[in-house]
């Protein structure tokens, strides 16, 4: 008879599961670059311009469940990156009690999937809900529904490439019956910036010192998440202005595209299963361009060489202004902070606060 | 002009590949070759926790309250709505986790036997624990993805994809018809049990006793009831012993599980708990204040009458309780009316206060079928194998249709009549978008 205390035993645990088609991942860089000084330099930087091929990039695959596992490491794609990197520093001014000097730096990047594992998704939501690298197109890929609104009895639907109305379901796969198929969904870009450029300026005026920094991302895209009552209690903490606005009764289609809920009895006419939702949560309509500028960093620092400072026997005296984030505009509109967003799910956080600080330091 | 400028030019090419450090061992990590790596998978939580705790909310045991929105997995369940897990990302309840486990018993089964040391009895006795472990993962499985036993049918019925393989390359085969599950599930139970020890180091190792245990459920589901009686009496040989519920003055004061000789296998959940879980109007029925079990097993809170526990991890797995109770049905059902009751006075002694106590008696085969079929109710509460028995009992026309009232409204929220469709949840959306193909169980 089994009479012992379960102790604490020693156990193994199966951490990663074997995988017989596991590779190194490679990479092949070409770099061409130039680095340059003209005027007594003056002006000075670099151009860089590179191709790195990686092959067998590792990552995380999903699983068929079956397998015992939901998700594993795997040589999932190739892809392509090319890219030009531009630095260019200049002294613009240099005068006696004036300087003024700008770093400009610029990247452009590209890149694209040569090849991918083969994807196993036949289903539209796992499509339009993840960033599946897809070949031919770059990383972070988003794809969308073509949402349509709302029928009659309040089901949102999206509309194939044909026109067809379809109101998505679960099983849109092994039955046979297809919602809606990968040629349904639209391409709307890339959650990834593909342009980075920084500004920086440096201006000195007798005891001033100014310094700022601007930054632009772009060519990426973001979608912007709706008013949705259904996603009060899942995704959103709180629920965005308009949420009640939402499809209550026959008619309301015509003034509203916001589902209501579904009828909780799964034979009412009205009923939609959850799935029906990701038309409206996941469509492209609700993407726009992401590309924004920001002032990272606004520096003014006044040095002081007051005679009754130094006489006080306090020496290099300054006092120094900083602000951080304190502007920023996006150019789709500029209510929605692009790093405050998951550009997927359109899903906000808190916006990037500014911050201020005055600084007084001094030696004796 | 003065103009100095300096150009540097440079083309770098790279291109690294190193065969060589595949083949080094990382530390901390095992690549299993001894069988005491295999034994540790055994001890491991995938291995001891694989009750799926959502069984409890299928059963009629249950009583809960929703959000008419709701749908967790918890609300699925308890209404019986076909789809389980609605979020098609995490791994499905219930078929992530139990495939989890037969991943684990697969690992063992595939390679301890060419384990680099340890005796054959010691490699076979490891092995057959897995296989005895894998065949309790599809019994579990059967009881939500795949129809109710039916002789007529279960050829063609789907049971469930059998794995075998451990490498994630490979796709998931095809589901088994529901009779090949059950014979296979057999099949390796038997197998098992030669090279099985009578004891092991703690409850939730696998004995010969827990392998005939299994044999004892795995008949019991499909009626078969010469075999099932066979193997219950085998279980039962096992070292025993009933604890009186008179002889403590609380709970608190009994064994935990794991010392506890009513217990002949424990199976934890992998999270979840029963504590708190409601007891429904119908189960209250079956207790009365003579009843120890209703004192020490349930708490009364503002929800409701709440399921209590005894001390320690709470235990899923076989007990001998649950043997007994077996072996009452199976005389009940041979016509042995007066031997079932005496098997179920056995425990009612050990149940009932002693002041209130009298035996039970029965008139007719059909009348002690129900009497032990209604002790088994209310031993078995929250043991999780109210499903199972639900499953097997409506295939015999022997289960009422189940309501779901709320309780504050008393409106009927979902109904479970005999025979529904709804005994049968659907293959998860995840597993489905993998395998397009495998067959559905609702058309």
């Amino acid at each position: 008879m089994n009479t012992s205390l379960n102790t604490p035993l020693a156990y193994n645990e199966v951490q990663s599961p074997k995988n017989r088609s596991l590779r190194w991942e490679t990479t092949q860089n070409y770099n061409l670059g130039i680095d340059y000084s003209f005027f007594k330099s003056r002006i000075s930087g670099s151009v860089d311009y590179y191709i790195k091929r990686t092959k067998d990039v590792f990552g995380q695959f999903d699983a068929d469940p079956t397998t015992g596992f939901n998700q594993y490491n795997a040589n999932t794609a190739s892809i392509e990156n090319k890219g030009l990197e531009i630095l260019i520093n200049s002294l613009n001014i240099r005068r006696h009690k004036f300087t003024w000097r700008t770093q400009l730096t610029a990247s452009f990047n590209n890149n694209k999937v040569l090849a991918v594992k083969a994807t196993e998704f036949a289903n539209s939501q796992l499509i339009t809900s993840a960033t599946t690298p897809v070949k031919g197109l770059p990383l972070g890929t988003m794809y969308s529904y073509n949402y349509g609104g709302l029928n009659k009895m309040g089901q949102p639907y999206v509309l194939d490439r044909n026109g067809n109305q379809k109101v998505l379901t679960l099983y849109s796969f092994g039955n046979g019956v297809v919602d809606v198929t990968k040629e349904d969904l639209i391409y709307s870009g890339t959650t990834t910036p593909k342009y980075v450029m920084g500004f920086n300026n440096q201006f000195s005026i007798g005891a001033f010192d100014v310094s700022f920094l601007l930054m632009y991302y772009g060519g990426h895209v973001m979608r912007v998440e709706q008013p949705n009552p259904n996603n009060i209690d899942s995704w959103s903490a709180f629920p965005l202005q308009g949420s009640t606005n939402f499809w209550k009764t026959a008619g309301d289609e015509n003034k509203t595209i916001i589902p209501g809920y579904t009828e909780s009895n799964s034979s009412a006419p009205g009923y939609y299963q959850s799935t029906a939702l990701y038309g409206y949560q996941y469509a492209a309509q609700f993407v726009r361009k992401a590309d924004y500028i920001r002032l990272r960093d606004l520096i003014v620092t006044y040095r002081a060489k007051a005679k009754f400072l130094e006489n006080a026997g306090l020496r290099n005296a300054q006092l120094r202004f900083q602000a951080q984030n304190p502007f920023r505009y996006t150019f789709s509109g500029n209510d929605i902070d692009p790093d405050a967003i998951d550009r997927l799910s359109g899903i906000r956080s808190l916006e990037t606060q500014p911050l201020y600080s005055f600084t007084f330091s001094t030696n004796f | 002009m003065r103009n100095k400028y300096i150009l540097l030019f440079f083309i770098a090419v790279a291109a690294s590949s190193c065969k060589k450090f595949l083949d080094v061992t990382p530390k901390g990590i095992i690549i299993p070759e001894n069988v005491a790596d295999y034994e540790g998978l055994l001890n491991a939580p995938s291995m001891t926790q694989t009750f799926p705790i959502n069984l409890l909310d299928f059963a009629d045991d249950n009583l809960n309250t929703f959000d008419a929105t709701a749908q967790s997995s918890t609300a699925n369940g308890y209404y019986w709505r076909s789809i389980l897990t609605m979020n098609e990302k995490v791994s499905p309840d219930v078929w992530g986790p139990l495939y989890r486990s037969i991943y684990s018993a697969n690992v063992i089964i595939s390679g301890v036997k060419t384990a680099i040391d340890g005796t054959a009895a010691q490699k076979q006795s490891v092995y057959g624990e897995a296989l005895v472990i894998r065949a309790n993962c599809y019994m579990d499985l059967l009881t939500v993805f795949a129809k109710a036993y039916d002789p007529a049918t279960a050829a063609s019925d789907p049971g469930l994809p059998l794995v075998t393989s451990t490498d994630v390359n490979d796709k998931a085969p095809a589901r088994s018809s529901l009779k090949n599950t059950l014979d296979t599930m057999i099949n390796d139970v038997t197998t098992a049990i030669d090279a099985l020890p009578t004891s092991n180091v703690n409850r939730y190792r696998v004995t010969k006793y827990i392998a005939y245990g299994l044999l004892s459920r795995i008949y019991l589901y499909m009626a078969d009831y010469v075999n099932a009686k066979k193997y219950t009496d085998m279980a039962l040989q096992a070292p025993h012993a009933l604890l009186n519920y008179n002889t403590y003055a609380n709970s608190d004061l009994m064994p935990v599980y794991d010392l506890n000789p009513e217990v002949l296998w424990q199976r934890a959940a992998e999270s979840g708990s029963p504590i708190f879980m409601l007891y429904s109007a119908d189960l209250k029925t079956y207790f009365d204040d003579a009843d120890i079990r209703y004192e020490f097993l349930t708490v009364t809170n503002n929800n409701g009458l709440g399921r209590s526990s005894l001390p320690g991890e709470y235990n899923f797995g076989i007990t001998f309780p649950e043997m007994y109770l077996t072996r009452a049905e199976l005389l009940a059902r041979e016509g042995k009316f007066d031997d079932a009751m005496s098997v179920v006075n056995l425990l009612r002694k050990n149940r009932i206060r002693t002041a209130g106590y009298v035996d039970q008696s029965a008139t007719s085969a059909e009348d002690a079928l129900v009497k032990v079929l209604a002790e088994r109710r209310r031993e078995l509460a929250y043991s999780g194998l109210r499903w199972f028995d639900m499953k097997r009992l409506d295939q015999q026309g022997r289960m009422p249709e189940v309501k779901r009232i709320n309780p504050t409204t008393q409106v009927v929220e979902a109904s479970l009549p005999p025979h529904s469709p709804k005994y049968t949840f659907e293959i998860p959306i995840r597993v489905s978008a993998f395998n397009p193909g495998m067959e559905l169980n609702h058309k």
